[in-house]
């Protein structure tokens, strides 16, 4: 069943002066409990493809569809209130809040989608525990590693259970032994759990574990292989 | 985890700069609170003065009198209007005076003056004029020639305790007359211009030389208190009929009216501290919101909606500025407190303060209203010094803002 399907999405840059194609009628779609990865060059369109598919940012043209609902259409409220409930993001630079601690941080999400404090509680502490971070919890990010932070981060993505979890770039900024063990995480969270997982990246680690490559270039799909 | 648990941590991640601007909030209004309460008792000192050595609550005059102060203009009267007067309910103590402008002389000076006859014993129920005296003796009933006049007017004259001055001036038909005073005391007011321009003789005296009979110019009342004041008219009214009865803002407006601004400045000097402190808070918050550029996009991207990430900068704004506030009222006001018991003397600068007619002892005071107030005025300010850099981060594109 597809999570995502794009139909003809295009992201254009100066249309009235000299038209730069980010995405260039792009059709794709991805299923449920993937592990995919879009790779390519620098400007191919592939941190443009997942903004649009994770609401970040609007087509110029093209539709965009989450579980059969388009989601171009949407206003900008509804499209953070979209995200809120069905994707989850990583991003490069962790981006926890630093004030916050580790349970805090995981648990922000679940407190913005107003669940109750019991069943915010009993999810957070599985994930952190799921992590590998159950012993630090009431750590605050500064107190963390790289890749202890990043696996906050994928906590915080999945408390919302999110249709796909959006990871730009995930092991950009983390040290060999800290990518491998965030990367064999993601991949056991895929396999056990059957969470859906779509990544840019440059990467090759993450490449070799990823089971669909999606590489483009210049805002077209140029090639697609399931392994 | 509440929007105000994350705020209150927020403003503590640059523990360094949000001291600053708590500590600028906290001096600006501490300062504001005590300029202000400096300035109210002045104004209070001087408004006391008038009331209590020169207008009293409220005067009865004949209504050409007021208009031309000749010696004839004096009240009528049906009996003892003073004994009357004291028994109408409010009323602290009364007294009648005779006013008659002339010529002061003494072998070194010689110029115009005020001269008032007084009831010494009632005049001192009235005016408690025994406390400004500062050297020599009171009058008496008993007195007959005998003069206070102001130290200022002494030093003028150059005359002492004892000395004799003639004073010229008109009786009720007009005729020039002069009478011998042998000096008697000299006061002290806190207003020079006052001190140089009024002298004190018994009325009885005085009266025998105007030849006004048993009848005075002025009746002069002190109420039990200003709320008191109104309530005493239509008494005092109906004791005088047709002369005209006026209370303290209605003999002197400019006294009315530097009450009202000295409120007026106050909130003025309030208004323009927090406006500069509106700017400090703009300055701090903006520099907070492009310091937090990725961690505000990421917030909007994860789902945290406009209106919570608005909220968050506002709540901030706020605990920055009503923080300082709250130290900075309670510091003010301590000041305030403490200034008040004794005073702030500034007797080193009496003469100037004379001069413009403030007591040299000030006794600082606030109003409870204006300090409620403060704490409205600067959650105001700090709502609209977060404004600006909540637009700010509501602008921010989250796509881009991740990625900074």
């Amino acid at each position: 069943m597809s999570v995502i399907r794009t139909v003809n999405l295009s992201k254009i840059y100066n249309p009235d002066t000299v038209p730069v194609y980010a995405l260039n009628k792009v059709n794709i779609h991805f299923e449920e409990g993937e592990f995919t990865c879009v790779i390519g060059p620098s400007g191919s369109g592939k941190t443009t493809l997942l903004n649009m598919i994770g609401g970040l940012d609007k087509p110029s043209e093209g539709q965009v569809y989450i579980a059969d609902q388009r989601i171009d259409q949407l206003s900008e409220n509804q499209l953070i209130d979209f995200r809120l409930h069905h994707i989850g993001f990583v991003f490069q630079h962790f981006n926890l809040v630093p004030v916050l601690s580790a349970y805090e941080n995981a648990a922000f999400i679940m407190q913005l989608q107003g669940r109750s404090k019991g069943e915010t509680d009993t999810r957070v502490r599985e994930l952190l525990s799921e992590v590998g971070l159950g012993e630090r919890m009431d750590a605050r990010p500064t107190q963390l590693s790289g890749g202890q932070q990043q696996r906050v981060a994928v906590a915080r993505a999945l408390a919302s259970r999110p249709k796909f979890i959006l990871a730009d770039e995930p092991t950009a900024s983390l040290d060999s032994q800290s990518a491998f063990n965030l990367l064999d995480m993601m991949a056991r969270l895929n396999e056990e759990e059957g969470v859906t997982f779509i990544f840019s990246t440059h990467d090759q680690r993450v490449i070799d574990r990823a089971k669909r490559v999606v590489r483009m270039v210049d805002g077209r799909i140029d090639s697609d292989v399931r392994k | 985890m509440n929007t105000l648990t994350i705020a209150w941590r927020n403003i503590w991640r640059h523990k360094l700069r949000s001291l600053t601007v708590m500590c600028s909030v906290l001096l600006g209004i501490s300062a504001g609170i005590y300029a202000a309460a400096l300035m109210k008792g002045m104004l209070e000192g001087r408004f006391d003065h008038f009331i209590e050595n020169e207008i009293s609550h409220m005067q009865v005059h004949h209504p050409d009198f007021v208009r031309e102060p000749e010696p004839a203009y004096t009240v009528a009267t049906e009996g003892d209007a003073l004994q009357a007067l004291q028994g109408l309910p409010g009323v602290s103590a009364a007294t009648a005076r005779l006013k008659v402008h002339g010529m002061i002389a003494s072998a070194n000076y010689t110029g115009g003056v005020q001269l008032i006859g007084i009831l010494p014993e009632m005049e001192e129920a009235t005016t408690g004029f025994s406390d400004k005296l500062m050297a020599g003796e009171n009058l008496s009933s008993d007195d007959g020639n005998r003069i206070l006049i102001g130290y200022a007017l002494a030093q003028k004259m150059k005359v002492d305790i004892g000395s004799r001055i003639v004073l010229t001036f008109q009786d009720v038909d007009q005729e020039i007359v002069s009478a011998a005073f042998t000096v008697k005391g000299f006061f002290q007011t806190i207003s020079n211009r006052y001190d140089e321009g009024v002298a004190f003789v018994p009325a009885a005296y005085l009266g025998s030389h105007l030849r006004t009979g048993r009848a005075y110019h002025e009746y002069a009342i002190l109420a039990e208190g200003m709320d008191r004041v109104e309530d005493l008219r239509p008494g005092v009214e109906a004791l005088f009929p047709g002369m005209r009865v006026r209370s303290w803002d209605q003999l002197s407006p400019e006294l009315s009216f530097w009450l009202e601004a000295g409120g007026v400045v106050s909130y003025a000097f309030i208004i323009i501290i927090l406006l500069g402190l509106t700017f400090g808070l703009l300055n701090t918050m903006l520099m907070t919101v492009f310091e937090r550029t990725r961690e505000l996009g990421m917030l909007m991207a994860i789902g945290m909606n406009k209106r919570k990430v608005f909220a968050l900068i506002v709540m901030e704004t706020l605990l920055l500025a009503v923080s300082g506030a709250v130290l900075g009222l309670g510091i003010g006001y301590g000041l305030v407190r403490l200034s008040a018991k004794n005073g702030i003397d500034l007797s080193a600068l009496s003469d100037v303060m004379r001069e413009l007619g403030f007591s040299s002892i000030i006794i600082p005071d606030v109003d409870t209203t204006f300090l409620l107030l403060i704490p409205v005025m600067v959650v105001i300010t700090a709502l609209l010094a977060a404004v600006y850099p909540a637009l700010k981060a509501l602008s921010l594109n989250p796509a881009e803002a991740v990625r900074e």
